[in-house]
C-alpha cells in the first residue's frame, strides 16, 4: 500500500512538471516567434512591410506619428446592461448548439446501431 | 472526522466555477478591464486545478497514447491538448496587452498588434473547443447535475415513471 502511494505521488508530480513545461513551451515559443517577427496579425503580413492606410479620422495621428490616447475602458463600459447580458447568453447558446449537435449526434448514432443490430437479430 | 467530498462533487463544483468564469471572462466590455484581467488570471488557476484533479487520467492516457487507449479517450486527449494550447495563448497574450496587471508590476503592456490579434482570435476560437469539450462529457454532466444539484427533488416513483412512459407510447 505505501509503495503504491509513493508511486502515485511521483506520477502526480510528473504530471505537474509536464503541464508547466508544456505551458512554458507554448508561451515561450510564441514569444520567440513574435520576437523574430514570424507571426503577424491577420492579413497585415501580406502588405510586403509597407504601412496600410490609416483608419478613418486617424490621418492626422498617422502623419505626426503621435499615438492617440486610448479611450478608458473602465467606468462607462463596465456595468450591467442588456447588451452585455446578451453577450453572455449568445455565447452560452453557441456552446449549447455544439452540445446539441455533437451529443445528439452521438445518441442518434448509437440508437441507429442498436436498431440495426436488433433488426439483424430478428 | 470530517467527511471527504466525493470526487464527482468536487469535479462538478470546479467545472461549474470555470464554465461561469469563462462566460464572464469573454465579456470584457461587460465586466470592465480590471475585472476581466483578474478574473481571467484566476480562471487560469481554475483550469490548472481542473486538470490536476484529473492527473491520473492525464498520466495514464499519456503513457498509453500510442498504445492501447479507447478511441473516445484519444479524441478527448487531443481536444484537451488543444484547449491547453488555446488557453495558454489567450492568457499569455492577455498579459502582454494587459492594462491593469502589468502596470502594477511597473511594466508596460504592448498596444494592439500581434498580441491583441492573438488574444481576440484565440478567444473566439476557444468557444467552439469548450463547446466540444462539454458535449463530449455531456452524459457525465447530466448525471452529476441530477445527483448533486437536483438530488433534493422528490423522485417519481418507479411505477409512475412506467405509466408516464406507457402513456407516451403511440397508439
Ligand atoms: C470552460 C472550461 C471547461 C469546462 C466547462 C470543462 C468541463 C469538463 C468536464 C465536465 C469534464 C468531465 C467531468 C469531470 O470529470 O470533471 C472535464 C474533463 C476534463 N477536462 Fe475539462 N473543462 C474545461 C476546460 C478544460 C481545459 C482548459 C483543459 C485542459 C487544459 C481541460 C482538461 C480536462 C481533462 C484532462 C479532463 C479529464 C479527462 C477527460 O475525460 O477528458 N478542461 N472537463
Ligand atoms: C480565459 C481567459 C480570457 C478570455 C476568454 C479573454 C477574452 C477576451 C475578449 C473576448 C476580449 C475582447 C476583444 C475585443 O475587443 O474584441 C478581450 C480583451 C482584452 N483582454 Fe482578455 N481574455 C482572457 C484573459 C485575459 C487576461 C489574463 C488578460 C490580462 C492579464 C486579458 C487582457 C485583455 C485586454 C487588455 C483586452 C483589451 C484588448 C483591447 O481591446 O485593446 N485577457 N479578452
Amino acid at each position: 500500500m505505501s509503495i503504491q502511494k509513493k508511486a502515485n505521488a511521483k506520477h502526480f508530480w510528473l504530471v505537474v512538471l509536464g503541464l508547466f513545461l508544456l505551458i512554458g513551451l507554448i508561451a515561450g515559443g510564441t514569444y520567440v516567434l513574435d520576437a523574430q517577427g514570424l507571426i503577424s496579425a491577420g492579413s497585415g503580413g501580406e502588405q510586403g512591410g509597407s504601412r496600410g492606410e490609416p483608419p478613418a479620422g486617424m490621418a492626422d495621428f498617422a502623419a505626426s506619428g503621435e499615438m492617440p490616447t486610448r479611450p478608458d475602458h473602465d467606468g462607462g463600459e463596465g456595468g450591467f446592461s442588456v447588451q452585455a447580458l446578451s453577450g453572455v447568453l449568445q455565447e452560452a447558446l453557441q456552446i449549447g448548439l455544439v452540445v446539441v449537435v455533437v451529443a445528439g449526434g452521438q445518441r442518434l448514432f448509437s440508437w441507429l446501431m442498436r436498431r440495426r443490430r436488433h433488426v439483424a437479430a430478428v | 472526522m470530517k467527511k471527504k467530498m466525493s470526487t464527482t462533487k468536487q469535479n462538478l463544483l470546479v467545472d461549474l466555477l470555470i464554465v461561469s468564469g469563462f462566460l464572464f471572462a469573454s465579456q470584457p466590455h461587460f465586466t470592465g478591464m480590471a475585472i476581466h484581467e483578474w478574473l481571467s488570471l484566476g480562471l487560469g488557476v481554475g483550469f490548472l486545478t481542473h486538470v490536476l484533479l484529473h492527473w491520473r487520467w492525464v498520466y495514464e492516457s499519456t503513457r498509453r497514447f500510442f498504445g492501447k487507449l479507447a478511441r473516445q479517450s484519444r479524441v478527448n486527449y487531443i481536444l484537451n491538448l488543444a484547449l491547453l494550447v488555446a488557453f495558454t495563448l489567450i492568457i499569455f497574450s492577455g498579459l502582454m496587452i494587459s492594462e491593469e496587471i502589468l502596470p502594477l508590476l511597473g511594466l508596460q503592456g504592448v498596444q494592439g498588434g500581434v498580441w491583441k490579434w492573438l488574444h481576440t482570435t484565440s478567444a473566439d476560437l476557444v468557444v467552439w473547443l469548450v463547446g466540444l469539450h462539454i458535449a463530449l462529457h455531456w452524459k457525465w454532466i447530466v448525471n452529476a447535475v441530477k445527483k448533486y444539484l437536483f438530488g433534493w427533488l422528490p423522485k417519481l416513483p418507479r411505477r409512475q415513471v412506467a405509466a408516464v412512459k406507457h402513456s407516451e407510447m403511440p397508439m
